[in-house]
């Protein structure tokens, strides 16, 4: 009875494994040039690569979905200080280890990682726990904001100088909204904004291909010639795709016209073969992620579910949106990609084990309903 | 939903809103982008797919060729040559702009950090680093295997004459555009019009030579034969040089024409320059004086005076005139002549050129018949060459005239002329009286080797009656048998001519250098029935100045080559008589030194000729019609009677097709080499070895028909190729 009266979203489920299909379709037909070029002719080489990560992805999601999300709340110092000194360690790594000049990856042999895709979910589970304290005024600064603030920058300061301004940028961003949604005051926020927003500015001034981004996109605003080639070749990707697209697989700027065309710019890609139709497609996608994401936050059992499902559901919808404003030329290129679109492994098993937390407290909600209403004493861990 | 309140049973708490408001952010965001989309997918839309349609294709200029210039016997005096133009697609680079310049560098033969820069600073996906470079560059840049590196196989012009006619012919810039003498004058002819073909491409640049989209083939320039003699031009050239040298002149110009026709048959200017390194001489020694720069003419602008006081019916040749012995006082001004004398009839006045004589009359004439009589010799207005940059010389009008301008004018003062409006009008006494239009261009000859002429014989009105043209005529044999002109005398050849000293007005306007003249001398022969104008100037010093002294023993040594270069001349019976054999032989010891002209690709008949007309002697290797190579090389100076010998070929006879040989496979050297030695001319794609080649080997081709190579490196993949995506 309890057990057939808990039920996962299955409509989320949908939704995310759904752009996972898109973003494998999309990542086969903008790789295939380029593997070809690269891998004696094996076209799919990219795809397979995502194949298995997707499983893995979906294998840790299953489980993650079973899993009690309080326990990542519970164990969260722990995910918070491991990350945290793996970014540090990453600071100090011999520069020969560099990837592609940055220290932002980090090679375990079999696969490259991506640590800060972890401490951006590390760092919401902390705040999720720090929130949801009962003895925590969120409205008082010193003792209520700037301890999470403090852990917020940590994580931050140790992103920036990989240099990866856009995810410190991101993950800042998201920290920021999860004090709001908790009701913290607004000049507080916004003079943490303003700080924030200041500091990783003048991050992007200091590293010099920042700063040439930054101000060649000002400078792109003003004059179209001057804007990089990716941007342009992304706006033609778009517009060229017009309402209709040219049809799946038949994109021509993914014949190396478009640098990166199935990483951070596959979706201008989809919106080349699939035209509008597509590109609101997608975006409708997310935002029906986003508004299950809120619905279970609402519905959440306690706060800590709370705060974990506004987290993720945020970390989630800025991504896919601030991905496309890039691709749109809205804001200065960054190197963020779509959220389970994407070709990366990373982001996608990150991105999918946070659904499976969303699952988790929205079933656990759904279980909390039941036994409100038959006086069932026990929510047994054993949820399937 | 609604549950999750209807459960705690409590209104909507604060908390909630927060959540609420943080996603309908999150949705503000969503719509922004959504409203973005619709500005580019569809407001935007048709912009973008012209940018997109636009760089899917690729247009590979097919070059068309440039027009050759040749002279009035058909020798080229100008050439194309292939040549190989080296440019950078930044895309397909691999390293950085530091590493391409240094390997490049040494090849290219231009230093590291300019070639970074160069390749920094152009904005665009495409740089051009060295334009028409020797043919032989080409392997050793591929040899390199940079990726993005395109050759591009182009020709440039070739001036295998260097210094003789550079003035005329001028030179092209690195676009094979026209920017001095004709061609400038007449790039629009000789550039013809450039073909392309347009294919598709993949953002690497590369083609796909099977997807020709459009093919529009050029149009090739048409060739120009000139008026000019290219022998009586290295005539002029070689007399100037040496007159320049011997009378210590600062620089000169020697204009040869044809009187009857107006053709300009030679025109030489010092300083000169290599028209093949123009870039390396300055400006002065560029520009073509002989048009470009207006001089006083002196003594040699008498023959307007003298000419409004015959065809006015004033004077006749005998009347005599007092000569004032040296001196006259005219309006407190002196006027002085270089020789005393008491009376002179006027032909002795103009024989004796003296100053006193002239001025008096022109008292006599006044001022608007010697005006009027000044613009019917055409001095004040372009000649209307078709040479770029004539100037009009200055012939003020009456009203702006001084109360001694009327004496200065009439010996050549107070005015300017350039040194072919001055030949131009002594051709108008030549003609009997008619003032000609200059040509430069003769003929004009279209891709069908059609010839259509460019310009016909053009008078611009009478100047004066033919008997008086007549009286003139003889004034000017008597100026070179027993006046000023001595010194030009050629036994057995009746000469005309005047002699002409004018000293420099100084730059500032205020009087008369004393250290710079201007020596010219101007006469035409045979005198019955002219058929050469020759007119030599030469900006001397003070020791030199007069015409009589430096001009006019050029002037003799230029018609005595002509006379051996003219058999028609040599044939007169007077000529004959006298010297007999030895007279060619006599005046042939003149030349000394002569530049040798490209004779390749000429029939052995027509080399013979041009041999035999320098009096070289010549001898043959190998079998055949055409000339295939010659030793020393076009431009070198050889002396009289010096061996020259030609190696001859074959010519083969062909149907104007052949069969399209098979370069697949080789690297682009061995095809580039293969191509061109079949006569067609590849349009290059990539580096490395050639992948497609278009037309198929083995299909019938017409010969000199543009092939497309494609070209890609031999990339060799590591086994092991670790992936760089992961995020």
């Amino acid at each position: 009875m309890i057990l057939r009266k808990g039920k996962i979203d299955y409509l989320l489920l949908l939704a995310v494994v759904l752009l996972v299909v898109i973003g494998l379709t999309f990542i086969y037909t903008a790789s295939s040039a380029k593997a070809a070029d690269r891998f004696n002719g094996d076209s799919a080489y990219f795809l397979k690569m995502q194949i298995i990560r997707v499983i893995v992805g979906l294998m840790a999601m299953a489980w993650v979905m079973r899993v009690d999300y309080h326990t990542w709340i519970r164990r969260a110092p722990l995910f918070y200080w491991l990350i945290l000194t793996v970014l540090l360690f990453m600071l100090f790594m011999p520069s020969s280890w560099m990837i592609r000049g940055t220290r932002r990856w980090i090679d375990l042999g079999f696969v490259k990682l991506q640590p800060s895709e972890f401490a951006k979910y590390a760092l919401i589970f902390m705040l999720a726990k720090f929130l949801s304290m009962r003895d925590l005024d969120i409205k008082r600064f010193f003792d209520g904001i700037l301890p999470q603030l403090i852990l917020v920058g940590l994580i931050c300061g140790a992103i920036l100088p990989e240099p990866d301004a856009s995810s410190a940028l991101m993950i800042f961003l998201i920290a920021l909204t999860m004090m709001f949604a908790a009701g913290a005051r607004l000049v507080h926020l916004f003079n943490i904004l303003s700080t924030g927003v200041l500091i990783v500015f003048a991050g992007f001034l200091v590293i010099p291909y920042q700063r040439e981004r930054l101000f060649s996109f000002i400078s792109s605003l003003r004059n179209e010639s001057e804007m990089s080639w990716q941007v342009k070749q992304s706006l033609i990707s778009l517009g060229n795709g017009g309402v209709f697209g040219v049809g799946l697989g038949q994109s021509r700027q993914k014949m190396h016209w478009l640098p990166d065309p199935f990483t951070d710019f596959i979706f201008s890609i989809i919106g080349e073969e699939l035209g509008l139709i597509g590109t609101l497609g997608i975006i409708a996608l997310f935002v029906f992620i986003i508004y299950r994401g809120f619905r279970i936050a609402l519905n959440a059992p306690d706060a800590e579910g709370r705060f974990l499902a506004v987290g993720i559901t945020t970390a989630i919808g800025l991504y896919a949106f601030m991905n496309m404003a890039v691709i749109t030329h809205l804001v200065p290129t960054t190197g963020i990609p779509m959220p389970f679109v994407s070709y990366g492994g990373s982001s996608l098993m990150t991105h999918l084990a946070a659904v499976g937390m969303l699952l988790n407290i929205s079933y656990q909600s759904s279980l909390r309903y039941v036994k409100s209403r038959y006086g069932v004493r026990h929510a047994s861990r054993q949820y399937f | 939903m609604a549950k999750g309140r209807l459960k705690k049973g409590s209104p909507m708490s604060r908390e909630d809103v927060r959540i609420l408001l943080t996603e309908i952010g999150l949705l503000l965001f969503a719509g922004v982008i959504v409203i973005r989309l619709l500005y580019i997918q569809l407001w935007e839309r048709s912009k973008y797919e012209a940018m997109a349609r636009k760089q899917y294709v690729l247009e590979i200029p097919l070059e068309a060729k440039r027009g050759v210039i040749y002279d009035r016997n058909m020798n080229a005096l100008v050439m194309n040559e292939p040549c190989i133009s080296v440019g950078l697609d930044k895309r397909q680079m691999e390293g950085t702009s530091q590493q391409y310049a240094k390997r490049l560098a040494p090849v290219l033969g231009v230093s590291a950090s300019w070639l970074r820069n160069r390749i920094r600073s152009v904005k665009g996906q495409f740089v051009w680093l060295r334009r028409r470079l020797d043919v032989e560059y080409a392997a050793r840049i591929s040899a390199l295997n940079l990726p993005g590196i395109r050759l591009e196989k182009e020709t440039r012009r070739v001036y295998p004459h260097h210094e003789v006619a550079s003035h005329i012919i001028g030179f092209t810039d690195v676009d094979n555009k026209g920017i001095e003498g004709i061609e400038l004058q007449f790039n629009d002819i000789l550039s013809g019009k450039d073909g392309f073909i347009t294919i598709q491409r993949d953002g690497f640049g590369r083609a796909v030579p099977e997807n020709v989209i459009r093919r529009e083939e050029p149009v090739d320039g048409k060739s120009l034969v000139l008026t000019i003699d290219y022998i009586l031009q290295t005539i002029a050239t070689e007399e100037l040089r040496h007159a320049i040298n011997l009378y210590n002149a600062r620089s000169g110009t020697v204009i040869i024409l044809n009187p009857q026709t107006g053709e300009i048959l030679a025109m030489a200017n010092e300083p000169s320059y290599n028209p093949n390194k123009a870039g390396k001489y300055s400006f002065d020694a560029r520009r073509n004086r002989a048009v470009t720069d207006a001089y006083e003419p002196g003594s040699t602008f008498k023959i307007v005076p003298f000419a409004a006081m015959l065809e006015y019916h004033l004077k006749k040749p005998d009347d005599l005139m007092f000569c004032e012995n040296g001196v006259f006082m005219l309006r407190g001004r002196r006027i002085r002549d270089t020789k005393a004398h008491a009376w002179l009839t006027m032909q002795d006045v103009f024989a004796y050129s003296s100053n006193i004589g002239t001025v008096k009359m022109a008292l006599e004439l006044g001022e608007q018949r010697l005006y009027e009589m000044a613009r019917k010799f055409g001095f004040g207005r372009e000649t209307g060459i078709r040479l770029p940059g004539e100037t009009p010389g200055i012939l003020r009008p009456i009203s702006q005239w001084s109360s001694f301008s009327l004496a200065s004018m009439a010996i050549g003062q107070e005015l300017a002329c350039n040194t072919l409006q001055l030949a131009m009008a002594y051709a108008a006494i030549a003609n009997g009286g008619e003032l000609l239009n200059p040509r430069i261009a003769r003929e004009v000859i279209d891709a069908d080797s059609r010839k259509k002429p460019a310009s016909y014989r053009q008078s611009l009105g009478r100047v004066v009656s033919e008997e008086t043209a007549k009286k003139l005529k003889h004034m000017l044999i008597r100026v070179v048998e027993k006046g000023t002109g001595k010194p030009a005398k050629i036994d057995g050849l009746q000469i005309a001519g005047k002699t002409g000293t004018a000293q420099k007005p100084l730059s500032n306007g205020r009087g008369y250098s004393q250290t710079e003249f201007v020596s010219s001398f101007v006469g035409f022969f045979p005198a019955d029935r002219p058929k050469y104008l020759v007119l030599v100037k030469l900006d001397t010093d003070q020791e030199n100045q007069w015409g009589g002294k430096a001009a006019a023993p050029t002037f003799k040594r230029i018609a005595q080559k002509i006379r051996v270069y003219d058999r028609e001349l040599q044939s007169e019976k007077q000529f004959t008589q006298r010297n007999g054999a030895h007279g060619r032989k006599v005046v042939t010891q003149e030349l000394n030194g002569i530049i040798l002209p490209d004779l390749s690709n000429r029939k052995l008949s027509a080399a013979r000729a041009i041999l035999e007309g320098l009096a070289l002697k010549m001898s043959t290797e190998g079998k055949g019609d055409f000339v295939l190579n010659q030793k020393p090389a076009p431009g070198t100076r050889v002396r009289k009677g010096q061996e020259v010998v030609l190696q001859l070929f074959e010519a083969v006879v062909s149907d104007g097709y052949m069969e399209m040989p098979r370069v697949l496979g080789l690297s682009l050297r061995e095809a580039l080499s293969k191509l061109s030695m079949l006569g067609l001319s590849p349009v290059v794609y990539g580096h490395g070895k050639v992948v497609r080649q278009k037309p198929e080997p083995g299909s019938r081709v017409r010969t000199g028909i543009r092939v497309v190579v494609e070209c890609e490196p031999e990339v060799i993949l590591p086994t092991a190729v670790k992936v760089g995506y992961e995020q």
